[in-house]
């Protein structure tokens, strides 16, 4: 986790009242190395530092003192449209859910939370957000190592492969959750849209032209698993 | 906790006040109405006979006694003015004075007229205008009649001792018979006149033979037409008032069964029905009241566990820290994480409970969501202690219900947490989705189907309606299975009544929720408020067990290609 890319550098702003969540908060980003953080206890003083930092993202609390974090997005996004933000929040009612995504943040994740899964979900935003930050969007995998960006595949002995337009679809839909399970069903949604009823069959034969591309031996994957019943998950070798 | 000395169970009772309910309804047919009521109106028209005849007889009593002492009635002054009366020499009469006097007290006058139609006596009040019958003709139409002039007047022939008016009411005690034959002779007759308006003359008339022995049938025809009709009007009446009565006393049974009414105020019954909507808006609001409380503990409970969760999470993943420490960490943590679902859990069911929860209804496919939820599922747990298999039969994989994804979410997860709970040492567990006959399995009525009259609306999928949902012919089942440690009979049967809301949990185990707790009450509120229901079986102790979620195959869900 001790990377350092400037996506670590990015500014943010993290607003709660609770002082104890403020303490969680900052320790957790400062321990994954966000050197560049912002807080604020209320409504009034998140747009002042705002104003004064011009955060790259900010992390809401919806229920403050003075006021609500839905308002708070909307003046946020007011003076900085494309400003990516994320809520964090005992709220957990659907319609909640609901009304901070039709906002347009990012994210939306209820309390109580694990530390890692903000980690997770804050830097999937900053990459998707300043992708010129990010790096490389490479994925190194057992046999390769693949290029994101350009959809190419860089095998250990030098030759490489161009993904299809569904195979690095797949791919990323993978990348996204690596180490977890995907459901057949969130691949064909991915691929084909809500729509996708009976497209399971197309799904396995584009996990096997992946698989030709990726795996040292595609009839024993290594990188790219079968979860029986239920769908695949992405190893991903530990980034440097 | 405190306890009454004849605890309620309240399960058992609002099962009394469904049966009570019926009971009523089972007797109110019209035929078993009217029949109830006829012998009632029967009951009743006895006692008014009864009555009627007692009075009859004590009124005629009285008269009669009053009678003789009533010396102002016409057959009793006649029959003292005749016995009064002295001839004289020359065939004239002279009244005795105290009788004049009284006769004047009165304002009566009278006259005495012989056989040959001339007057021989007149008393001494006798108006000088007065035109006295000089004819059979006049005398006979006095008689009929009984005015002379404007007065009322009687005429009285010693010779019967009696009126010669049907208008005489009164006659005299046989012992006084003939009384004054010896002083005015049988073949006169008396006049008296009384002041105009002191008596009520009613005039005589007449039937023929024939139609006056119809007149008693006619009475009866008559009698018994004016029965039929009051009958009927009490009949309308007590059915009016069983109407009004009814909406009332139903809501009063609903309110016993804790669902919420609202009646029409209107009528004679408005304050009633007014009462009644006041004590269900009462329930609601404490419904409510108590919901948003559990509601505001989970809400505040947040902050605090994120601090528990956040810190053990953070000692648990540094690797800085000591191996025992870390493990002891992530031990907080997945404790953390288990009151985070409960409170979640509680939260949930209470809003369920007192329908606070809104219930989305999306198209979705179970097959999806069961392998979303079983992903999340092994995503979380440690292979090295569970396996999970997720067996999706073909049939089944293009079913589409229509269903709150995140509750039916819920309800899986729940079921596959429960198997984890009890098998600390590890179990398979197997998911299987498919497609079952559904003859066996008797399906809740759910608000979801209006059709069903006593069962729609809030709270009916708490306590269920067993004729209800009944008639799928097929059903869609996700069943959690595990090789764990199992239940025996006597649990099974527990688990399959148990309880079926928070205030029922509370009253059946008041030691928290029992083995299987909160997850499986909150799995039985989602499968009932989506129409379906959910099936425990275990082969016995050591042996497994596994739950099934069975939901009707319909309009709500179908195949799709």
């Amino acid at each position: 986790m001790e990377r350092h890319d400037r996506i670590h550098e990015k500014c943010l702003l993290v607003v709660d009242d609770a002082p104890e969540i403020r303490a969680l908060v900052r320790s957790v980003l400062e321990d994954a190395g966000y050197t560049n953080l912002a807080f604020a206890a209320d409504h009034a003083q998140a747009l002042a530092q705002f104003q004064q930092f011009r955060p790259d993202f900010a992390l809401l609390d919806v229920m403050l003192p003075d006021g609500d974090g839905f308002t708070l997005a909307c003046e946020m996004r007011a003076m900085d449209p494309g400003l990516p933000l994320m809520f964090l929040t005992a709220k957990d009612q659907p319609e909640d859910r609901l009304s901070g995504l039709t906002l347009g943040a990012d994210d939306y994740l209820v309390k109580p939370f694990l530390p890692q899964e903000l980690l997770l979900r804050i830097g999937a935003i900053l990459r998707r957000c300043y992708p010129e930050d990010a790096g490389g969007n490479e994925l190194s995998l057992a046999a390769c190592t693949v290029d994101l960006d350009n959809a190419e595949v860089i095998r250990s002995d030098g030759t490489t492969a161009q993904l299809t337009a569904k195979e690095h679809t797949l791919l990323s839909a993978l990348a996204r959750n690596a180490g977890r399970i995907v459901t057949m069903d969130a691949l064909c949604e991915e691929l084909w849209g809500p729509a996708y009823f009976g497209c399971e069959n197309s799904l396995m034969t584009h996990v096997r032209r992946l698989r030709e591309k990726i795996e040292a031996n595609p009839s024993k994957p290594e990188s790219l698993v079968t979860v029986k019943g239920l769908g695949y998950r992405l190893a991903v070798k530990k980034r440097a | 906790m405190k306890r009454t000395d004849t605890p309620v169970n309240p399960v058992q009772a609002r099962t009394d006040a469904r049966e009570r309910r019926r009971r009523r309804r089972g007797r109110s047919g019209l035929a078993g109405f009217i029949g109830k009521y006829f012998l009632l109106f029967s009951a009743l028209m006895v006692v008014m006979v009864v009555v009627d005849f007692v009075l009859y007889v004590a009124i005629s009593l009285y008269a009669m006694q009053g009678g003789a002492d009533d010396v102002t009635g016409p057959t009793q002054l006649s029959t003292r003015i005749c016995s009064a009366l002295e001839p004289q020499e020359d065939g004239s009469f002279d009244l005795a004075p105290e009788m004049e006097q009284r006769l004047d007290r009165e304002g009566v006058w009278g006259f005495l007229m012989a056989a040959d139609g001339s007057v021989v006596w007149t008393s001494k009040g006798t108006p000088a205008d007065a035109v006295l019958p000089d004819s059979a003709q006049d005398i006979a139409l006095v008689a009929h009649y009984g005015t002379l002039g404007s007065n009322p007047a009687f005429v009285y022939t010693p010779a019967n001792n009696d009126l010669i008016s049907s208008s005489g009411a009164e006659s005299l005690p046989s012992d006084d018979s003939l009384v004054g034959i010896e002083n005015v002779g049988t073949d006169t007759l008396l006049v008296l006149v009384y002041p105009q308006g002191s008596r009520v003359i009613f005039p005589t008339t007449s039937f023929s033979s024939s139609s006056f022995g119809a007149i008693g049938l006619c009475i009866a025809v008559i009698l018994l037409v004016d029965l039929a009709i009051l009958f009927i009007a009490y009949v309308v009446s007590r059915r009016s008032i069983f109407r009004g009565i009814r909406p009332v006393s139903e809501g009063i049974g609903k309110l016993a069964q804790g669902e919420p009414v609202r009646l029409d105020a209107h009528g004679d019954l408005a304050d009633i029905a007014d009462d009644v909507n006041a004590a269900s808006d009462i329930i609601c609001a404490k419904d409510a009241a108590r919901a948003n409380w559990i509601s505001g503990v989970s809400h505040d409970i947040r902050t605090p566990l994120s601090m528990v969760m956040g810190y053990a999470d953070r000692i648990a993943e540094n690797p800085a820290v000591p191996e025992r420490s870390r493990t002891e960490a992530s031990i907080i943590r997945a404790q953390s994480m288990k009151m985070r679902d409960l409170v979640e859990d509680l939260n949930l069911a209470s809003k369920l409970e007192y329908d606070l929860q809104p219930v989305g209804s999306d198209p979705l496919s179970p097959a999806a969501l069961v392998r979303a939820t079983a992903a999340e599922f092994m995503d979380a747990t440690d292979p090295a202690l569970y396996s999970l298999d997720v067996d999706v039969d073909p049939r089944a994989q293009h079913v589409v219900f229509e269903a709150d994804r995140r509750l039916l979410g819920r309800a899986v997860r729940n079921l596959l947490q429960n198997a984890v709970s009890h098998n600390p040492q590890g179990c398979s567990i197997v998911v299987s989705l498919g497609i079952a006959d559904a003859s066996g399995i008797d399906f809740p009525a759910s608000p979801r189907n209006a059709s069903q009259p006593n069962c729609a609306g809030r709270k009916a999928w708490q306590h269920g309606c067993s004729s209800g949902y009944g008639s799928a012919s097929t059903a869609w089942y996700v069943r959690v299975s595990d090789d764990g440690v199992g239940v025996d009979a006597a649990e099974l049967v527990v688990l399959q009544n148990g309880p079926a809301s928070l205030g029922d949990a509370a009253q059946q185990c008041g030691d928290g929720f029992a083995s299987h707790g909160l997850g499986l009450l909150l799995v039985r509120g989602i499968a009932r408020v989506h129409g379906g229901t959910v099936l425990f079986a275990s082969e016995g102790k050591g042996r497994g067990f596994s739950a099934t979620l069975a939901f009707p195959l319909d309009a709500t869900s179908q195949y799709r290609p």
